[in-house]
């Protein structure tokens, strides 16, 4: 466009980020993307998976930087290593699952008068999420009863059940009414694209032969179009704009020290859920004093996470778990029931993986060559489900600044207070009475300190940020529109 | 009036009992209704945790010979290969460089261990000094309740002001060691895994049995 470098600016080089860039070069359009983080050498993934198993954090080299924040609420919040600053985003090491949202999930409000509809509806997104797909070579397969439905079948065929799956969790589940099946994700079962197939270095949180997708994919593609420009360690500081609906200039730090600025027609803001939120509360002005997209005081509101909580049991056989990674199995036949109204929305996995190696090590007490006939005799002959639920978007679940806390750079750091509620507590309970029941028909056993979870509330965020930005029709009580 | 007082006290106190009794009972099941747990706060309270503000940094040389002889003992040779002193090193200078909170704790655990060494080895005052059977004893005087009793006293031993520091050690030294290392190779080959993780293999042999699986002792 004339008198501009770049017809869009993109804050942010995650999974959205590369995606938005990669379509936009692609039709001829000059992109720059602003990413906080370093960029580095694709072929040192091999490296950086040595250090994974040799117990040390992988990405430390590439993010080193510490996380500065805070938590409130009902739940602490963890961030350190959750989330990556580098270019690429978290996909770096993500878990690759690759879940749609539930076609339920947008009519919350008219099905069940919780939380509120979204403007836009699963049919009209379904295409986009078949296309997203087969950007990102998810494997799966069609035909769950339980998910929405499918345009058609998964860019790769999904990766088949491990043996513990097969030889307990769908006797048991079997047996329960209880309907399994292969789990979405990100990670090529076959050669697709210029991609690998999985060969089960078993190391996915850095996948060393990007088997598993990760967003500097498209980076890279892009780059390679001439048309798409990457200027990596520039942490956006501060958005200014002439009017309420257009932003024209972004500043940020050089990694060389002092600032620069970058004007631009169009920017697309896609910096992670957290940070998004705060650059544009950082960019409050006399004319914005709420902050940008704040004239409804929406803004960082109805943020929201998904929680987790699991139960383990013993079972007589060995399972051999790990070796591929992940779990391959799941079961959405609880996620969008008649009794959503009451008990949220819940998806079980099943995991042969946990506890790991190190974690029964850790907590066994033992150390020495007992340890070591300990391992020998327990490893491999525990089944664990997991349950994932909802949460409702809250008013007061929101992201703030910090009145006190700066980062390194003297910015106010992000406040994160989070409330859960009964629906919340209530469908983790519920969901662990049904992670009993398929223990018990797997005929696992499973011991006091895992049964003492039942009288606990017992939960984990499991760092899936989401909302703080609502999508609305009325500019009263949305931050963005459709 | 004595007499005539007794029973009305009595009557009083049952009254009262009652009272307080439904008062408990309608707490505990409103507690239960919010998912509320206070014993589950005060363990969290309890619970240790790494001073986020300690300064980051690797242990001196000689501290080092410590950690290593302390990963000897956690780890030792048997069948399989026990931790090596260079990933030992390697291991915890990148811990305690890059994670703040750590560098004092493995500070302490060295105090502690070549406390308890003098105790056991007064000839040979430091826990790298010992041999391999001296460094189990040490082990066995500190933490050797842990192993059947033992759920129940190390809760009742995370209040005790003496159990402070062995509780430290266990959980920031002694823990960290042990996961750090069964996420290796190595560790992994205790159990028989030798194709994992870090090696490509047949992308399709965990839906299988393990071909080779170590034998319990």
């Amino acid at each position: 466009m004339a008198g501009f470098t770049h017809d869009v600016c993109i804050i942010g080089s995650g999974v959205a980020g590369a995606l938005v860039a990669h379509e936009l070069v692609q039709r001829g359009r000059k992109v720059l993307i602003l990413d906080a983080g370093r960029r580095f050498d694709p072929t040192l993934r091999m490296e950086l998976m040595e250090r994974a198993v040799e117990g040390l954090d992988p990405w430390a080299p590439v993010d080193p930087d510490p996380e500065v924040y805070s938590s409130t609420g009902t739940d602490h919040v963890r961030l350190e290593g959750k989330r990556m600053r580098a270019v690429g985003g978290s996909t770096h090491h993500w878990g690759g699952l690759a879940y749609r949202m539930h076609a339920s999930d947008f009519r919350l409000r008219s099905l069940y008068g919780l939380g509120e509809d979204w403007p836009v509806s699963y049919d009209e997104l379904e295409p986009y999420y078949a296309r997203a797909e087969a950007e990102l070579g998810v494997s799966g397969q069609g035909g769950d009863p339980h998910a929405s439905w499918r345009s058609g079948p998964f860019p790769n065929p999904a990766f088949p059940f491990s043996y513990a799956v097969e030889k307990v969790v769908r006797p048991a589940c079997d047996h329960l009414g209880i309907s399994i099946h292969p789990i979405p994700c990100a990670r090529n079962s076959q050669p697709y694209r210029d991609r690998p197939a999985c060969v089960a270095f078993g190391v996915c949180h850095v996948c060393p032969i990007e088997a598993l997708y990760n967003a500097d994919i498209h980076l890279r593609r892009g780059v390679a179009t001439g048309n798409l420009e990457i200027r990596p360690e520039a942490r956006v500081v501060r958005l200014a704009a002439r009017s309420p609906r257009r932003v024209t200039s972004a500043t940020y730090l050089q990694p060389g020290g002092g600032t620069g600025t970058v004007e631009a027609p169009i920017f697309v803001l896609a910096a992670h859920a957290i940070e998004s939120i705060r650059l544009l509360q950082l960019s409050a002005s006399p004319r914005f004093p709420g902050g940008l997209a704040n004239s409804s005081g929406t803004l960082g509101r109805y943020f929201m996470e998904h929680w987790a909580t699991g139960l383990a049991g013993e079972v007589e056989e060995p399972l051999y778990p790990h070796r591929i990674g992940f779990n391959t199995a799941h079961s959405l036949q609880f996620y969008d029931t008649p009794h959503r109204r009451r008990i949220g929305a819940m998806k079980i996995t099943f995991s042969a993986g946990s506890p790991s190696l190190s974690e029964l090590a850790r907590d066994s007490g033992l150390w020495g060559v007992a340890l070591k006939r300990y391992l020998r005799r327990v490893y491999g002959r525990w089944l664990a489900a997991i349950v994932n639920v909802e949460q409702l978007p809250r008013l007061e679940s929101r992201v703030t600044l910090d009145p006190e806390l700066r980062d390194a750079h003297g910015y106010a750091a992000p406040r994160v207070h989070l409330e859960l509620g009964d629906y919340e507590l209530r469908t983790l309970l519920r969901g662990r009475e049904r992670l009993l029941r398929i223990l018990r028909a797997a005929r696992a056993r499973i011991p006091g300190h895992q049964m003492a979870k039942f009288k606990d509330s017992e939960r984990h965020p499991i760092a899936h940020h989401m909302g703080g930005c609502r999508m609305g029709i009325d500019p009263a009580g949305s931050v963005v529109d459709p | 009036m004595a007499e005539a007082g007794r029973p009305l006290r009595r009557r009083a106190f049952l009254r009262l009992a009652l009272v307080l009794g439904a008062a408990g009972a309608a707490a505990v099941a409103g507690l239960r209704l919010r998912r509320v747990e206070p014993l589950a706060g005060v363990r969290r309270w309890l619970a240790p945790r790494l001073d986020g503000a300690a300064p980051t940094g690797v242990l001196a040389a000689d501290e080092m010979r410590t950690i290593v002889a302390l990963g000897r003992v956690l780890i030792p040779d048997d069948e399989t290969p026990g931790a090596r002193a260079t990933w030992v090193e390697r291991y915890v200078n990148e811990r305690t460089a890059r994670h703040p909170g750590y560098l004092p704790e493995y500070k302490a655990a060295v105090a502690l261990l070549d406390a308890a060494a003098a105790q056991v080895a007064p000839s040979r005052p430091r826990f790298h000094q010992l041999t391999l059977e001296q460094g189990g004893e040490v082990m066995e005087d500190l933490f050797g309740r842990r192993g059947s009793a033992s759920r129940w006293w190390r809760r009742v031993e995370r209040i005790l002001p003496a159990g402070q520091r062995k509780q430290r050690c266990w959980s920031f030294v002694i823990e960290d060691l042990l996961s750090g290392f069964y996420s290796t190779p190595a560790g992994w080959a205790v159990v028989g895994y030798d194709n994992y993780p870090g090696v490509p293999g047949d992308p399709r042999a965990y839906t299988r049995p393990l071909d080779s699986q170590v034998r319990p002792n």
